[in-house]
């Protein structure tokens, strides 16, 4: 859990938000959820509250018809002023803030530790009318953080819209699949594969490169694997998915550069991650000549003492 | 009394002007005659209970229309029903005061007294009371059912939710979801029905959204 929130720290915060439109759908503005000093050690981080706002931000704005306020101009509009969700938010200030901020919902939240797991409660306040709804989610100690506040972030998305009286739509989960170019007699396939999202590590993910990988919308740790049987290499990128879009791993490789891995989206063929040049992980020291050849199969897949493993996370 | 009846057709101008100068004099004439009665001191602070006990006492005759074989049938049955209840749970039953909280007229009646005023309605040992702001400023949100079991202390709350109530020890916001399940949330205190972390271990609660959250504009009658 560290390595991604540190990931997810080094984002500039004007990522993390999509800009203000003039449309009279949702405009969700979420403050820094409230937190204490063992929160942030469980998490491993210095303001875990500061950063899941801004993971939900991100997770909101990728949610149609919800727009998620820019979180830097909610940091500069409060200049030093909290809003909690221990307080309660009278209609009159809810609207004042809405004004302010040009936002039609207010989003607060807090954060606890129950056991191995962490429960992660939000406070969602109409700027019209100033009903509020709450909303919590919960994990195990097994669910990733990132698909908690992905639930969590549909829950806020559904109240924003029942409030504004709008009928809530069902964002369905993003799927994400691998590519592939055949080999000849003489070499192998090479393929461009999803090793682990979010940590979770596809089995068998070379032979299963081909098979969808569905993710929830929102922001997510996708571990990329590429592999033409003589060389492997990986990378993690972080994007936010957008419901029901299927998304490609993609490569490019020109012999003997290191190949360019991507995720693009498969409809639009349009990126969503910058290109990225990856070292070549250590070469087989034995190799079959005909890899396609009757003891080919087994060779061409994948070698986990050859390849980089995904980041670890601790529980 | 007939332009109170019935609005007069589309006619001149100076006729409708005419018919509203007559109405606002009737109006006005109204207004002086139809004055507050004085109520002595404390009327207010009693006004909680009375709700109560009018509401149990109207539901009564309602019991009253129905045959008497059928009543004791039901009366025979109900007590079955309790008796099962107790034996089953070896606790009492909520008393009525708690229902009639729970079912929700008295809500609805304090929300026509003190409209956006309430925030919440505490049934405890000493009594009923209201718990009113100064201004205002109470949001319409959803109305929540509480029972809190802390120690000794029981308590019936009826709130909002958005809205803060004192529970183990903490100040707490009572929260509820599109679907009308309740969470509670405070420093170090969380509560819902499948999770409860902190302090709110210590406590036991049962919450339920009151059905029927709109208020009706039905006027009630002074009491």
């Amino acid at each position: 859990m560290k390595t991604v929130i540190c990931m997810l720290l080094a984002l500039p915060a004007a990522v993390l938000s999509a800009p203000v439109d003039s449309t009279s759908n949702p405009h969700v503005a979420v403050f820094d959820l409230h937190t204490d000093v063992n929160i942030d050690n469980q998490l491993g981080v210095t303001n875990a509250g500061r950063l899941i706002a801004n993971m939900l931000a991100n997770d909101i704005s990728v949610l149609a018809p919800l727009t998620a306020i820019n979180r830097e101009a909610i940091q500069r509009q409060l200049d030093g002023r909290r809003v909690d969700l221990l307080n309660p938010i009278p209609p009159a200030d809810a609207k004042r803030l809405g004004q302010s901020l040009n936002a039609t919902t207010l989003v607060t939240g807090s954060i606890f530790i129950a056991g191995d797991g962490i429960i992660i409660a939000a406070k969602v306040v109409s700027t019209e009318t100033g009903q509020t709804f709450g909303t919590m989610v919960k994990s195990d100690g097994t669910t990733p953080i990132v698909d908690l506040l992905s639930k969590l972030s549909m829950e806020i998305g559904r109240a924003a819209l029942v409030q504004q009286g709008l009928e809530p739509p069902h964002w369905s989960p993003a799927t994400i699949v691998g590519s592939c170019k055949q080999g000849s007699l003489i070499s192998h396939d090479e393929i461009a594969c999803v090793m682990a999202v979010d940590g979770r590590a596809v089995p068998d993910e070379v032979n299963q490169w081909s098979r969808k990988q569905p993710v929830l919308p929102g922001l997510h740790e996708i571990f990329v694997r590429y592999y033409d049987g003589t060389t492997t290499a990986g990378h993690n990128f972080i994007f936010g998915a957008k419901p029901g879009t299927l998304y490609e791993v993609r490569y490019e490789r020109q012999p003997p550069l290191n190949p360019e891995l991507w995720i693009e989206d498969q409809a639009s063929h349009q990126p969503v991650t910058s290109k990225v040049a990856v070292g070549i992980d250590k070469p087989r020291p034995t190799l079959p000549l005909i890899a396609n050849g009757p003891f080919g199969h087994t060779l061409r897949k994948y070698n986990s003492e050859y390849v980089t493993p995904p980041p670890t996370r601790p529980k | 009394m007939a332009p109170f009846c019935c609005a007069p057709q589309a006619g001149s101008s100076a006729e409708r002007d005419r018919y509203d100068a007559v109405k606002q004099f009737d109006l006005r004439q109204l207004s002086q005659v139809a004055k507050l009665p004085n109520h002595s001191e404390g009327y207010w602070d009693r006004f909680p209970d009375r709700v109560i006990k009018r509401l149990q006492t109207e539901r009564a005759p309602a019991v009253q229309h129905q045959s008497w074989r059928l009543g004791g049938l039901a009366a025979a049955a109900a007590c079955g029903l309790i008796l099962g209840f107790i034996l089953w749970h070896h606790a009492p039953p909520a008393n009525d005061t708690f229902v009639t909280l729970r079912d929700g007229p008295v809500l609805r009646e304090l929300l026509r007294r003190y409209a956006g005023r309430l925030h919440a309605i505490v049934q405890d040992a000493s009594g009923l009371h209201t718990q009113l702001s100064k201004d205002a400023d109470v949001s319409a949100s959803n109305p929540i059912w509480l029972e809190i079991r802390d120690g000794d202390a029981h308590r019936v709350v009826v709130t909002f939710s958005g809205q803060q109530i004192r529970c183990g020890g903490t100040d707490v916001i009572v929260l509820s979801d599109v679907e009308g399940q309740i969470i509670l949330v405070g420093d170090g205190f969380f509560w819902s029905h499948q999770i409860s972390a902190g302090r709110a271990s210590k406590v036991e609660i049962r919450a339920e959204q009151i059905p029927g959250n709109r208020v009706t504009s039905k006027p009630s009658f002074p009491l």
